[in-house]
């Protein structure tokens, strides 16, 4: 089925992005530590403080992004509708996601701008004694925001009816272990 | 219409559009361009979604937040936290409500692993409040006393609303967690004294537990909490002796709770994967909200709408405290339907120009903001941290039974904030010591 390929599609592209934010997290971990236990034994070693901030943090937060939309762990305020019927609801919901794709456009549209800039520019920062180069993980943006929006696209679909929703993972049936 | 209309207007807006179930990170981000769209034109609101998200995500001093996470999410999957409340049952059982004040101090333990209030009292109320009413506790304190001992999670370093209120505030964040140490432990001794005094004044609320340990039964189980001193010591100690930034003292502590649950045994596949999901989510959740939130600062400090409360308060012949009254019953307004992270990061860029010209110490301010954001979590009508409780104990406690055992921590926290305001000492004392 059409949706169906669609759908795996999407929770392959989640996947990916969910395995490469992990892999930046515990290369962050194994980094820092690294750092701190050279610096001991006075080992010089430069760049950590840029590589985290423009290389992990950035992959790590940004490819994590659509995950959580995907999973629905993006955190809004229930209290206010929680007496109003499914079908408002969803309908609201409707509306809400509309209007989410409504700010991702820009937002995907300036980022690749400005990552088509810093690209050009061959964007560094100085670390050290030499230089790292951060224009690739400018693209990590808008990729992302493009991400989120496919991701808001399928659950319009989904709530339209145009897809079949899935059952087997209702967003917050986990236990709420974050914040 | 004016600039500071503009601004009253879009964060007025943001309540109407979390109302309507808008992520808050989307309502944040919508209104902001659009304010600043409205200020300034396209061009510069543009621009600013451009350029902050990235230069935002890249700042090095955030990067503790996904280690805190991570450092938390082992401690809880591996196990290490639950050892915590068995231990302190033990020590504490026969002291009149030992139970409650054990889950207290348990609370207190854990989060110095733990960087959230809200797993902090998720994890203990499923350990200990079933405990508390199978003894036939009075549900209305075993379930208050870990909703209101959970915020300590956020008080006790690590925090992750410190690492964002250092990030926001541009104070420091070693500092800032070194101050929470204090008032951290004091609210939970003052809770304790005040579950004993009412477990003493009325026994009921608290009948007495038919275990009767043996020294060595109890000190086999202080032998199992022993990772969690050398986890608070491994980061904190750090960050004290100034020896380790933030980030840094973040990643030791994850290094090292992965290392403990390895040498427990109890590091396997499930569990790394399972602290890996929870950071990963958290960390974006946390970041795509703040990313918001730095939009929303831009658009509401060029509106000028903080320069017109101040300028509100200076008319009224308002000074000094009532600042921080203002504050707090906005936090307390506030923390009504939001969480703590969206909480705190929508009221910042108000608050924070207000209170750089009032003179009042930043780090200090950054502690009454933990606590306001926390009682506000627990204070009727509607509370965020109660509900969490409420979803972890299901039908056996009412939601007015828990309100009402909360009604006597919130007294203490009254009691803790004004101590906090009289002697702001509580807090500065130790990061002073700091060079």
């Amino acid at each position: 089925m059409y949706s169906g390929r669609l759908r795996r599609a999407i929770d392959g592209l989640i996947a990916a992005n969910f395995v490469i934010a992990g892999l930046a997290l515990m290369a962050m971990l194994a980094h820092v530590v690294l750092d701190v236990v050279l610096r001991e034994i006075a080992v010089p070693f430069s760049g950590t403080l840029e590589i985290v901030s423009f290389w992990y943090m950035v992959a790590l937060v940004f490819l994590a992004i659509p995950v959580a939309q995907a999973q629905g762990h993006h955190i809004r305020v229930e209290l206010f509708t929680a007496a109003v019927s499914p079908r408002v609801q969803r309908w609201i919901d409707v509306v809400v996601l509309v209007a989410c794709i409504g700010i991702l456009i820009p937002f995907v549209w300036v980022a690749s701008e400005e990552a088509m800039r810093q690209t050009r520019r061959l964007a560094v920062v100085e670390a050290g004694t030499g230089t790292i180069p951060v224009w690739p993980t400018r693209w990590l943006v808008p990729l992302s925001m493009a991400t989120t929006l496919l991701v808001c696209l399928f659950q319009l679909l989904e709530l339209l009816g145009f897809a079949e929703e899935r059952v087997s993972q209702a967003p917050g049936t986990e236990e709420p272990f974050d914040v | 219409m004016s600039d500071v209309a503009i601004g009253g207007l879009g964060l007025v807006g943001i309540l109407v559009l979390l109302a309507f179930r808008v992520p808050i990170a989307f309502a944040l981000l919508g209104v902001s361009i659009a304010g600043l769209w409205a200020l300034l034109g396209e061009r510069p609101a543009l621009g600013a979604l451009r350029t902050i998200p990235y230069q935002f995500i890249s700042h090095w001093s955030l990067s503790a937040i996904p280690m805190f996470l991570l450092m938390g999410a082992v401690a809880y999957h591996s196990g290490i936290v639950s050892s915590l409340y068995s231990a302190a049952r033990l020590w504490l059982c026969r002291l009149p409500g030992g139970l409650a004040i054990a889950s207290n101090f348990a609370c207190a333990g854990f989060a110095a692993a733990s960087g959230s209030s809200v797993a902090t009292a998720s994890a203990m109320g499923r350990i200990a409040v079933p405990e508390m009413l199978r003894y036939r506790y009075d549900p209305g304190l075993a379930t208050g006393v870990v909703a209101a001992a959970g915020t300590l999670g956020s008080l006790i370093p690590p925090s992750i609303l410190m690492i964002l209120y250092g990030t926001f505030a541009e104070a420091s964040i070693g500092r800032l967690m070194i101050a929470g140490i204090l008032p951290g432990i004091l609210t939970a001794f003052i809770y304790a004294m005040m579950i004993w005094l009412r477990c003493v004044a009325q026994p009921s609320l608290a009948p007495p537990v038919d275990i009767a340990p043996t020294l060595g039964e109890r000190m086999r189980a202080l032998g199992q909490v022993w990772p969690m001193p050398l986890l608070i010591f491994g980061v904190i100690g750090g960050l004290y002796a100034g020896y380790v930034t933030a980030t840094e003292a973040g990643a030791l502590g994850a290094f090292l709770a992965i290392l403990i649950a390895l040498l427990y045994g109890r590091l396997n596949w499930a569990v790394m994967k399972a602290s890996i999901v929870d950071t990963v989510t958290g960390t974006a959740v946390i970041f795509f909200v703040s990313i918001g939130a730095v939009m929303l600062s831009r658009f509401v400090a060029l509106s000028g709408v903080p320069d017109a409360i101040v300028e509100l308060f200076g008319a009224g012949g308002l000074q000094g405290y009532s600042v921080v009254l203002f504050c707090g019953l906005v936090f307390l307004f506030l923390g009504m339907f939001l969480d703590p992270i969206g909480l705190m990061l929508i009221a910042l860029p108000v608050m924070l120009p207000i209170i750089d010209q009032s003179g009042f110490d930043i780090i200090w301010f950054g502690i009454l903001t933990i606590k306001f954001v926390e009682i506000g979590l627990i204070t009727p009508p509607v509370g965020l941290s109660v509900y969490t409780i409420k979803t972890v104990v299901g039908d056996r406690v009412a939601l007015t039974q828990i309100f009402r055992g909360i009604g006597w921590f919130l007294l203490c926290e009254l009691i803790v904030v004004g101590l906090l305001v009289i002697f702001p000492q509580i807090a500065l004392f130790l990061p002073g010591l700091m060079h």
